[in-house]
């Protein structure tokens, strides 16, 4: 039992829709016999082989699948246009990405093994002094303007892993440098939302690094209240 | 003049409305994956968030849900095959957008996706695999989009691929190093001991780093000549299988799974394939699997062997040979065909 298919007309095909492309394109002496070609080509070829298509729709394919009148140059140009406009932006993206500490649209897969602890602090004045009390748990009290006891919360505004995750071990998505970079983001970002804070100067963490396996520096990061 | 011929190409485009069904469903699952965690999280403006766009473009949260209904509904359409481009368009567009609005959610797959999604959608991807005319067969359309979809898949290679060749720490094996340890454990449970200590070796996390680099220079390079784009394509599918199993990287794997559709010759059943008279289930569902439309399909009743393929110059495979061109076109097979070209290999004399 055999399928009703065509020869294989693609070798015959393909050159033939080739030469009249090329000719097409660029107006050559036998282009518009050579796009016939191909048109007819193509037309054998869906109408012997195709993909098992009804004949309604071989039909309305053919209708709409035969190569259109050929591209102007300025089609040509504008395509090239494009084309140069969307991977020069991606490659500015790209060089601009590698050298942003958080690599963002640098294509940067798996860059570091890297590993972050981080512990948070209020800068709060005693006794003349400025010191550093411990955040527990991400959360704390302080009074208002008004004296009354307001709370906060770390977490509240801080969604981001690995932020959130205070005094813990912790995987740094994307390296070490882009943690840190995105930490003192988030601590500017707490210290502008806590105005009701009357008592914190300053939020302070104190990171412990693991930099590829290898044991880094504690990095401490500050940012005032505005 | 070269290039204005390359731009003005024209070949089969039915492929293409493979690709599109691809983009579409993982454009899908990525808004998906926003909308829950809309959910579960709130929304990412009214916490610390990162805009890369200056923060007044910053939609409010009604507007945010709306980008994702449109980007949801484009989707859809997409896939379905109904204003397939525009809406492919907006949807990758859309999400492009929101996608800038916070790089605390930047993820390279991510970004990837909305991309080749973009580019997609400027290929003729909307003339086959569509909901309202079924067998439409694509026909000869505009070829330079589809290249600019391979260029961005090779780009994605490239910038990994050097990135990680110009840091010690990568190309010395420090890295996956680290990584092999944290997934020793893991293996022990199934493996012997000893054979899991291997991931702690500092030549093998040296060795697999080298051949990750390899892999992806390859990759991005190897996918654009004739004679090495299979290699390069199987080697693709290993390398995103190996990913996949043994990292969460999201939709990554399967973004460039897809993203190979581009790289398959265009023109369609060029290669053929005899089932015998006992090949009558094969040769019903090898049909059903021969997605890509790779081979003209047969069933002779006078043929004594179950199989024989017939190539593009019109070689004819028997035995294992021909399981081996089979796997070759046929992408459920496809991680096949490296093992039976070795299996089948002759040398030249």
């Amino acid at each position: 039992v055999h399928e009703r298919h065509g020869p294989n007309p693609v070798a015959k095909r393909r050159a033939s829709a080739a030469t009249a492309r090329l000719n097409g394109s660029f107006g050559g002496k036998n282009g518009a016999r050579r796009r016939s070609e191909g048109r007819r080509a193509d037309q054998k070829h869906d109408e012997g082989s195709g993909t098992d298509a009804t004949p309604s729709a071989a039909k309305k394919c053919q209708s709409s699948g035969l190569p259109g009148p050929d591209p102007s140059k300025l089609t040509l140009l504008a395509r090239a246009g494009f084309l140069a406009a969307f991977f020069g932006l991606e490659l500015y993206g790209i060089s601009w990405g590698v050298r942003a500490p958080d690599r963002v649209l640098g294509f940067q897969m798996f860059n570091e093994s890297s590993r972050v602890t981080i512990r948070l602090y209020r800068e709060v004045k005693k006794k003349r002094h400025r010191v550093l009390v411990p955040i527990e748990n991400g959360r704390w009290s302080a009074p208002d303007a008004n004296g009354k006891l307001r709370h906060h919360d770390w977490f509240s505004r801080i969604q981001a892993e690995p932020l959130y995750v205070l005094n813990q071990d912790m995987h740094a998505p994307y390296g070490l440098k882009a943690q840190l970079f995105r930490l003192q983001a988030a601590l500017d970002d707490m210290a502008a939302h806590i105005p009701d804070d009357t008592v914190t100067l300053a939020l302070v963490a104190k990171v412990d690094t693991i930099h590829n396996g290898r044991p880094g520096p504690t990095v401490r990061l500050r940012a005032d209240k505005p | 003049m070269k290039l204005l011929g390359w731009l003005g190409e024209e070949r089969e485009a039915y492929v293409l409305g493979l690709l599109r069904i691809a983009f579409s469903l993982l454009l899908l699952r990525q808004t998906y994956k926003r909308a829950r965690e809309l959910w579960t999280w709130g929304y990412f403006g009214h916490v610390f968030h990162l805009p890369l766009l200056p923060e007044a473009f910053v939609p409010s949260e009604a507007t945010y849900r709306a980008l994702l209904v449109v980007q949801a509904l484009g989707c859809v359409l997409a896939f379905l095959g109904i204003f397939a481009r525009p809406a492919l368009f907006t949807a990758a567009f859309t999400g492009l957008f929101v996608f800038l609005c916070d790089r605390l959610q930047y993820h390279n797959n991510r970004y990837e996706l909305l991309l080749l999604s973009l580019l997609v959608s400027l290929t003729p991807c909307d003339r086959s695999f569509l909901a309202l005319r079924r067998g439409a067969t694509g026909g000869l359309a505009p070829r330079w989009a589809a290249r600019a979809v391979g260029a961005q898949v090779s780009i994605a290679y490239l910038a990994s691929s050097l990135g990680k060749l110009f840091d010690d720490d990568w190309r010395g094996g420090v890295v996956m190093a680290r990584r092999f340890a944290m997934g020793q454990a893991r293996l022990s449970r199934i493996v012997p001991e000893e054979w899991a200590s291997i991931l702690t070796r500092p030549w093998f996390a040296h060795a697999a780093s080298l051949s990750a680099i390899i892999s992806e220079l390859f990759l991005a390079l190897g996918l654009w000549h004739r004679r090495t784009r299979p290699v390069a394509l199987w080697l693709g599918v290993m390398f995103h299988g190996g990913i996949e199993i043994s990292a969460n990287v999201e939709l990554f794997s399967y973004t460039m799974l897809c993203g190979y559709l581009v790289f398959v010759t265009p023109e369609l059943r060029e290669r053929r394939l005899s089932w015998g008279a006992s090949g009558r289930r094969p040769f019903a569902l090898f049909r059903r699997l021969d997605v890509l439309a790779r081979f003209r399909h047969e069933q002779q009743a006078a043929q004594s062997e179950l199989l024989v393929t017939t190539d593009r110059e019109g070689r004819a495979h028997h035995g294992l040979a021909a399981w081996r061109e089979l796997s070759r076109a046929m992408p459920p097979l496809f991680p096949l065909w490296i093992p039976l070209w070795i299996a089948t290999f002759r040398p030249r004399r």
